[in-house]
């Protein structure tokens, strides 16, 4: 399975890429949303996409309606990573067409535990370090 | 407007929980280690490094203001080998990882306060003899010695309904 780690940090990028390649995933980075849809305009065909909200240029909540706007990206699932908390917050980001939402500071436990719900957790995890 | 001094602990109270939280969570997640808990102290006359990696949030919205993080260079080290998996880290890596934290420590804190609330993005800069960092006079200060080194945790907020 294919993700797309989006955020401007490059220290949580690196954080979820890890998290997802100890769990099977080939991993790619954006540092935006903009950047993310050229990767993806590129024919990278993610199954996953883990989205910062707050980035420079093009934030997470803009990509996810841009990616919902687009029917080849509609098989994109959607998960919010972010230190946006708030249920009003949450709820805006599920109604502009995110399918799950992990709150930063989160576990590898929490994660996985997200992708399950998802369908898109690998049979046999193994966790870095 | 309103702002006294409970307020102000209230409010930085709430960012150094969200930083105990990232001991408890996310590093030992990463490390495989347990850290032992921060021990917070307010200081008026903070000690500050004297070089480091400093980190800048705003917060606005009904409530309005500033949360800082300030970590020495080997603290920030620190913080940097394990976030990046870098033996070595760079500056541009303490200074992303010291970025991340104070977005992490602001967004938590942002999240336990009343009312609609905005965070921006994280600022961040290296400081050092030739330019060291000055907090806003007003700010209060409190000193987290947390298992990867001294921080230093800084606000200025202001509750904008007065509630």
């Amino acid at each position: 399975m294919k993700a797309l780690v989006i955020d401007d940090a490059r220290a949580m990028r690196k954080i979820i890429g890890r998290l997802l390649v100890g769990l099977g995933y080939e991993v790619r980075e954006a540092g935006n949303g903009q950047e993310a849809l050229d990767i993806l305009n590129d024919g990278y065909s993610a199954d996953l996409a883990c989205v910062d909200w707050n980035m420079p240029e093009m934030d997470g909540l803009s990509f996810v309606v841009a990616v919902r706007n687009e029917p080849q990206w509609q098989d994109l699932t959607l998960m919010m990573v972010t230190t946006e908390s708030e249920t009003s917050q949450i709820v805006k980001a599920l109604a502009a067409g995110a399918h799950e939402y992990l709150i930063k500071p989160f576990t590898s436990d929490a994660m996985a535990d997200k992708l399950q719900i998802l369908g898109l957790l690998p049979e046999q995890p193994t966790y870095p370090g | 407007m309103k702002t006294n001094t409970n307020q102000a602990e209230e409010f930085v109270m709430l960012f150094t929980e969200a930083l105990r939280n990232i001991f408890n969570t996310l590093l030992p997640d990463l490390t495989g280690d347990e850290f032992m808990m921060c021990h917070v102290t307010k200081v008026t006359q903070p000690s500050m490094p004297e070089a480091g990696c400093c980190a800048t949030v705003d917060v606005t919205g009904d409530h309005y203001g500033s949360v800082f993080v300030i970590a020495d260079e080997a603290t920030a080290n620190n913080f940097s080998r394990i976030m990046h998996e870098e033996d070595n880290p760079s500056h541009e890596d303490r200074l992303d990882a010291i970025g991340e934290l104070v977005n992490i420590v602001g967004g938590s804190g942002k999240a336990l306060m009343e009312g609609e609330n905005r965070i921006d993005l994280p600022v961040t800069l290296g400081f050092g003899a030739e330019n060291p960092v000055m907090l806003p006079s007003k700010a209060d200060v409190w000193q987290v010695v947390s298992p990867l080194g001294l921080i230093v945790v800084s606000t200025v907020m202001h509750n904008v309904t007065g509630e």
